[in-house]
């Protein structure tokens, strides 16, 4: 038993040996676009409850409308620039690992995802909350 | 009892090899087929923007 304890350890200590600053950014990358690809779908169910709840205050005023879809809905800019900032930074940190570039460069890019990424999931506390 | 433990010895560093070569490989495996679909959420966001854009066209037709 403790021989295959030791064998364990031995291949936890090689595979943290082994693992590169290019196969860390791409952990970090899958999990990222998890993260991204849910809180996409929250946002958008958001939006399309919003959507249909909001509906007849269209016609009615503009200020109504932005009272009935709440701060997050209301601003569909804000949405839309937190996923173009996190698609870029997606796109670079894809490019940066597909070109085996430098592993700073690769680190860098792995970085900006992580923060872009938490742009988007504080947009989705931020409509949860105002949901609740 | 001294060549016994000296055989198991071996195979156990000869296992220790193969598992870090294999743990090796398996990392190569991932950096070497990572692809777009891996790391970037196209289809999602896509959708989203699909959501946003529908709302910004409520907001725009709402008057004043």
């Amino acid at each position: 038993m403790k021989q295959l304890t030791a064998l364990f350890m031995a291949g936890a200590l090689a595979s943290g040996c082994a693992a590169t600053s290019k196969d860390r950014a791409i952990r970090f990358g899958v999990v990222s676009k998890e993260v991204v690809d849910g809180s996409a779908k929250v946002l958008r169910t958001l939006l399309e409850e919003k959507e249909r709840e909001c509906a007849p205050f269209v016609e009615e005023s503009r200020a109504r409308l932005v009272e009935c879809l709440g701060p997050v809905a209301s601003n569909p800019d804000a949405i839309d620039a937190a996923v173009d900032i996190v698609h870029a930074k997606q796109l670079a940190l894809f490019l940066a690992v597909s070109a085996d570039r430098d592993p700073a460069v690769i680190r860098e890019a792995q970085n900006d995802l992580i923060s872009a990424t938490a742009i988007v999931v504080n947009l989705v506390k931020e409509a949860k909350g105002r949901k609740q | 009892m001294k060549i016994l433990g000296t055989i198991i010895g071996a195979f156990l560093d000869g296992l220790k090899e193969v598992s870090r070569a294999a743990i090796s490989a398996s990392l190569r495996n991932v950096a070497d087929r990572v692809d777009r679909g891996d790391l970037v959420s196209d289809e999602e966001i896509g959708g989203l923007k699909a959501s946003t854009a529908r709302i910004r066209d409520m907001l725009n037709r709402a008057p004043e």
